[in-house]
């Protein structure tokens, strides 16, 4: 950066009007500089001062005399960022002081007339300086107010905007979203949730949060919901089924986040649903066809071993009974009589049997064709799979009325 | 019962905001009564806070006038707060007529302000962002408008960092601003300490106190803890020293004591 160290206008001659104007200058400059808030040097303010400096020496001289200049001369003191009224009071002390001492001095008019004419010259500045002060306080206070009220409407603009992008999202949304208060009053729920739950907004809204209780609900579920609407956990998942309005069950996951406001405060809770009701009986029943056998609704040779496995899982000492067992002479009745008279007994000996498993540890299973298989499990003893062996064998005496009829 | 909100809350112009109270110091009326009490507050601690601020706004113009000298000629000035004369732009204009310079602020009046002052001008822009959200500043559409990243840029922190608390990660985002600027790049920063304050640091930090309350903690950190913000880039001469002290103009025993206070310096990105 190169800042002349000689303001323009050439080399003054020493102690000529040149150079004692450039001392007042200086003067001036010491005398306000500390006052200002501009973020030139001093050395760069001295020169910007300077032409003030001219234009009240030629004030202070002319013929006829006028303070227009002056004014214009405070007015350009708050133009070079001299706000601070102090800056006004330590240049009119320097120009009461030196105006007449540095640049009187080659005037032909009388000393009075000089002084009184530096008087007007301070009244001038003072009145020029408050004008563009107001001016300036009042076109920077109504700069600050557009640029609140600018900012302001940005933030509506974009306070809608979210707004609207988020209701059609929280609308077309296929999950169920619900917005409920800490004390557990629902607020807002979306149109899915309505439908997940029967249609009916009203009995939706009106219940609260902490009356949607389950027999199935598992334990931890209202420990997560009180520790959530206490502000001590952000957000749980679980499964969770509900009873809808006409006593059917919905089934769902369940997401709950806790909302808070702009200073961290817990406000509302978020709720996202999922219904996995018609998931979960597919999944039932996939279950069900995967275990069971198509022809007699028995177990099948998957689950028995699956429960076979688990009695004699390691660490599992409770003992456990077996009977096997198979229909004599079956291949004959199915090559006799035909496949669905075979059918039909087999249907038949299986419900027999499994009229027989009553108690709890007790299952009896079809393995395939004619081989079915007892199992009993729990506080077993040898008494008791003997017995039940009895009322197999007793069960499967009477004749059968499918083969019977043939 | 009260829907709630989907968006951040507003403009809130009851509450103070740092920029236009650093208006208020520096002698301009960009500002409103809650911004001019509490910056009086902080100034029954620390009378000379104007001191301060005008010695940040004079390190910045001898930096910008450093960087153009240097052929640095785009600036990234973050927390440019309002707009008043001494503007980044303008200074390095006067340097270079073809200076570009991108302001980013998170205070949305300052940012509408800047944005109005800036109308027009196809050198100089405005972004809405976070300094803790480095990556909403370097992606901006106007820093990708303005700025050639693939040449030097002069990052300028003056007077912002000391308003990110730790848990802000400070030094995580001027790193991450660093990265993605390139080789000769510079870091011009001043930051607020405890160290040369001509006050106890009792009465500073009543100071800190008014602040806190307006919820925007001024930070103080020590010269040791500042240096670290240089992670990456070589201290120029004359390092890391009190405002006044970095490339004067003018006599440093000129300089009004306030001045001293907190530290300057510009680094150079290997």
């Amino acid at each position: 950066m190169k800042v002349p160290s000689q303001p323009s206008g050439g080399v003054a001659e020493a102690d000529g009007p040149e150079d004692r104007l450039r001392r007042f200058v200086t003067i001036w400059s010491r005398a306000i500089f500390p006052v200002t808030a501009t973020s030139l040097t001093r050395a760069e303010f001295e020169v910007h001062l300077l032409p003030l400096a001219r234009t009240l020496n030629e004030a202070l001289h002319a013929r006829p005399f006028d303070t227009a200049p002056a004014q214009r001369t405070g007015a350009a003191l708050v133009a070079a960022h001299c706000t601070d009224p102090d800056a006004l009071g330590r240049s009119l002390g320097v120009v009461d002081s030196y105006l007449v001492l540095y640049c009187g001095t080659e005037s032909d008019l009388p000393a009075e007339e000089l002084r009184a004419r530096c008087a007007r010259l301070q009244h001038a500045m003072a009145t020029g300086y408050a004008q563009a002060l107001r001016e300036r306080t009042r076109a920077e206070q109504e700069a600050i107010a557009r640029s609140a009220l600018s900012a302001r409407s940005a933030a509506e603009i974009a306070l809608h905007a979210t707004e609207s992008r988020f209701r059609a999202v929280f609308d077309g949304a296929a999950i169920g979203i619900g917005i409920a208060d800490l004390d557990g009053n629902v607020l807002e729920v979306n149109e899915t949730l309505t439908r997940m739950f029967g249609g009916m907004e009203g009995p939706l809204r009106s219940r609260n949060v902490s009356e949607w209780v389950h027999p199935e609900d598992g334990p931890h579920v209202w420990k997560l919901y009180d520790e959530l609407v206490r502000g001590d956990r952000e957000h749980y998942r679980v499964e969770k089924p509900y009873y809808r309005g006409d006593g059917t069950v919905l089934w769902t996951n369940l997401t709950v986040s806790l909302l808070r406001d702009a200073e961290g405060n817990p406000q509302y809770q978020l709720a996202l649903m999922e219904d996995t009701t018609e998931r979960r009986l597919l999944h039932l029943r996939l279950r069900y066809e995967a275990t069971h056998d198509a022809l007699t609704g028995l177990p099948n040779r998957t689950l028995f071993f699956e429960r076979l496995e688990k009695a004699l899982a390691p660490g599992d000492n409770a003992r456990f009974g077996l009977c096997y067992l198979d229909l004599d002479g079956f291949k004959v009745i199915n090559d006799s009589l035909g496949h669905s008279t075979g059918d039909r007994l087999l249907v038949e000996v299986a419900d027999r049997l499994q009229s027989c498993v009553t108690g709890a540890g007790e299952m009896v299973a079809r393995l395939g064709g004619d081989e079915f298989v007892a199992l009993t499990t729990g506080a077993a003893g040898e008494q008791d799979v003997t017995e039940l062996a009895d009322r197999i064998l007793a069960a499967l005496a009477t004749p059968s009325a499918s083969t019977a009829a043939n | 019962m009260e829907r709630p909100a989907w968006a951040p809350p507003g403009i809130d112009i009851s509450v103070p905001s740092v920029s236009r109270m650093y208006d208020f110091y520096l002698g301009g009326s960009h500002n409103f009564e809650v911004d001019r009490e509490a910056a009086r507050k902080a100034m029954e601690f620390m009378p000379g806070l104007p001191k301060i601020m005008q010695a940040n706004r004079a390190f910045m113009r001898r930096a910008v006038r450093h960087a153009v000298d240097n052929d640095v000629t785009q600036f990234l000035d973050i927390g440019s707060g309002i707009p008043t004369f001494g503007n980044v732009h303008e200074v390095a204009r006067t340097a270079d007529p073809a200076a570009r310079v991108v302001y980013v602020d998170h205070d949305p009046v300052a940012v509408a302000h800047s944005r109005a002052v800036l109308e027009g001008d196809e050198g100089a822009a405005v972004v809405a962002a976070d300094l803790r959200k480095p990556a909403d500043i370097l992606y901006s559409p106007e820093v990708s408008r303005l700025l050639d990243l693939e040449r030097p840029v002069a990052l300028l922190l003056v007077a912002v960092l000391h308003f990110l608390e730790d848990e802000d990660r400070p030094y995580e985002a001027v790193t991450e601003l660093l990265d993605a600027l390139a080789p000769g790049s510079l870091l011009v920063l001043t930051h607020a300490s405890y160290e040369g304050i001509p006050l106890s640091e009792e009465q500073a930090g009543g100071t800190v106190g008014v602040y806190r309350n307006i919820r925007n903690p001024l930070v103080m950190r020590s010269g040791a803890e500042i240096t670290r913000f240089f992670e990456g880039t070589e201290l120029i001469e004359p390092g890391l020293v009190p405002m006044p002290g970095w490339r004067p103009d003018s006599p440093v025993e000129e300089e009004d004591p306030y001045a001293f206070s907190g530290f300057a310096g510009v680094g150079r990105k290997a």
